[in-house]
């Protein structure tokens, strides 16, 4: 039998993502899963997967598939020229596809990262508790890489609770990045107070532009330098996605969802959860800024996208009984 | 009672410091007691043990960075420093060669290519954290002349079985990475198996001898 999905058209930089893979990070394994984590999710629940489905990560366009089979397909992330069958689709919009249908995503007009959920998920044998791509190390995913053209995916059979018809979701939340300027919160880390006081000042009101060394572990960024008051030689320690560390040279690096483990440069703050996505969707030559925020709004900000997840499984579970 | 020094790594995460300066070997065994005493909290998510510093992870819509900071504290008391002796390990290493950042080091610590073999052979090395990427272990125990900062910028690829030192530490490459430490020579071991248990050569408490590869 013919796997369900075929690629005809694919960048390495796009692969198979989930959830990432917690429970391995004390063996040095990084967490990797999904770049923008709240477009996997919503896409994942448009067709009625559970959070873990595995989905497409697609970073490299144009990206050109065909279905084999009638399946419920969402595609949310980046704003890119969607096409099934040359016909366009809107943004953040589920749909069924037929057999030998195709799915041709072009360049997004805004954002990186473009996800696309199937119903069922993307089926492939969990390495290491997890279907998640981890690039680095050529662990997981579809053969430890980036997917290529002649790829053959097979998908899981879909849950009961698969909302029916052809339509969008919107929260009230911005899904993507402002087009000048991608503002990022951030938690001081234990070498900002370290930074000479003009380096701290710098750090809130600078611009940074995200350069083309980028990629799942990390973005590099240019702009000005920043300075600690003393060279400081730190003992490594854990690393979450989000750090923001600072070389001896002085231009900045964010930590992204395939970080290492562990890490010793200079730790100057962390991009607030909420705000990883914003990163990600951040494209090469793009704009960046911190505004360094407090715990309790950090967990505000937290809090407010659950409730936005939340309610919209809610009402696509109403759209499921309906 | 002890407070190591607190501060946040995101909004989920908690950093605690307990190092005073250098790397202190019975802080890190204790460590890795506490590490297993906050694992079986369920108020606390993953804990990653660094050098001297553990990162505590935990929900905040759940609970709050002041009460991770006390059960932090509690398990700290709580701990025991049992220096575990582990598995032992003898790695092979061609040192030098043209991929090397062996030539800089020689030069920036006035070392000749024989004393830096030297030194890096003798002391039997501990292995003190697992982290950075998959089977990566920090190796303690290097001689204080071989004592370097990390490069001022990082290479974007440094080759798998690499043999590396940084500050007062060496390890071995498991996987091609980016890395910030310099490059001594090369081993041909194999540190990581991601489709077999155990996954990692390595583990904390290990000793680790390295020898010069015959020519």
């Amino acid at each position: 039998m013919t796997a369900a999905v075929e690629i005809l058209e694919s960048a390495p930089v796009t692969s198979v993502q989930d959830l990432g893979r917690p429970d391995y990070v004390a063996l040095g394994v990084s967490l990797g899963g999904t770049m923008d984590r709240l477009a996997a999710q919503v896409s994942n629940a448009m067709v009625g997967n559970p959070n873990e489905a595995a989905c497409l990560e697609v970073g490299g366009f144009p990206f050109r598939l065909r279905f084999h089979r009638r399946l419920k397909v969402a595609l949310t992330g980046a704003d890119c020229e969607a096409l099934l069958n040359e016909r366009p689709l809107p943004p953040w919009w589920t749909f069924q596809v037929h057999a030998n249908d195709e799915l041709a995503l072009n360049l997004p007009i805004r954002g990186r990262y473009c996800y696309v959920a199937l119903a069922g998920g993307i089926d492939i044998p969990p390495i290491l508790g997890s279907r998640s791509t981890d690039m680095k190390t050529g662990i997981g995913g579809f053969d430890g890489r980036g997917l290529r053209p002649g790829d053959r995916l097979e998908v899981g059979s879909p849950g009961r609770g698969v909302p029916a018809g052809e339509f969008g979701v919107s929260l009230s939340y911005p899904l993507l990045p402002h087009q000048r300027m991608t503002r990022l919160r951030v938690l001081a880390a234990a070498e900002f107070d370290a930074l000479t006081e003009d380096s701290r000042a710098l750090f809130s009101r600078a611009r940074w532009k995200v350069t083309s060394a980028f990629n799942r572990t990390g973005a590099k960024l240019d702009g000005a330098r920043l300075s600690l008051i003393a060279p400081r030689d730190v003992l490594s320690y854990g690393v979450v996605p989000g750090l923001i560390q600072v070389p001896p040279l002085g231009r900045p690096i964010i930590q992204l969802a395939e970080a290492n483990t562990c890490g010793g440069y200079p730790r100057i703050g962390t991009v607030i959860g909420p705000d990883l996505r914003l990163v990600a969707q951040t494209p090469a030559g793009g704009s960046v800024c911190f505004e360094v925020v407090d715990h309790a709004r950090s967990t505000a900000a937290l809090a407010e996208e659950r409730t936005a997840l939340a309610t919209l499984k809610q009402s696509l579970f109403r759209a499921t009984a309906a | 009672m002890f407070r190591p020094k607190f501060s946040l790594m995101g909004e989920s995460a908690l950093l605690c410091d307990f190092a005073s300066g250098r790397f202190d070997q019975k802080t890190q065994a204790r460590l890795w007691s506490a590490c297993s005493l906050l694992q079986s909290q369920d108020s606390v998510g993953n804990v990653v043990a660094g050098i001297n510093n553990l990162l505590v992870s935990f929900d905040p819509l759940v609970t709050t960075p002041a009460a991770v900071e006390a059960a932090v504290c509690i398990a700290w008391e709580e701990s025991d420093a049992v220096l575990t002796r582990g598995a032992e390990h003898e790695i092979e290493v061609d040192y030098g060669g043209p991929e090397t950042d062996f030539g800089e080091v020689a030069a920036t610590l006035s070392l000749s290519a024989r004393e830096i073999v030297d030194l890096h052979v003798a002391p039997t090395y501990w292995v003190a954290a697992i982290g950075f990427i998959p089977g990566w272990g920090y190796l303690t125990g290097l001689d204080e002349r071989l004592v370097l900062p990390r490069r001022s910028e990082p290479k974007t690829r440094v080759p798998s079985g690499s043999v590396l030192i940084a500050s007062t530490l060496t390890a071995v490459m498991p996987l091609p990475s980016p890395s910030g430490w310099h490059v001594l020579g090369r081993t041909e071991q194999v540190l990581f198996s991601p489709d077999r248990e155990p996954h990692c050569l390595l583990a904390c408490g290990d000793r680790v001898r390295f020898r010069e590869a015959r020519p």
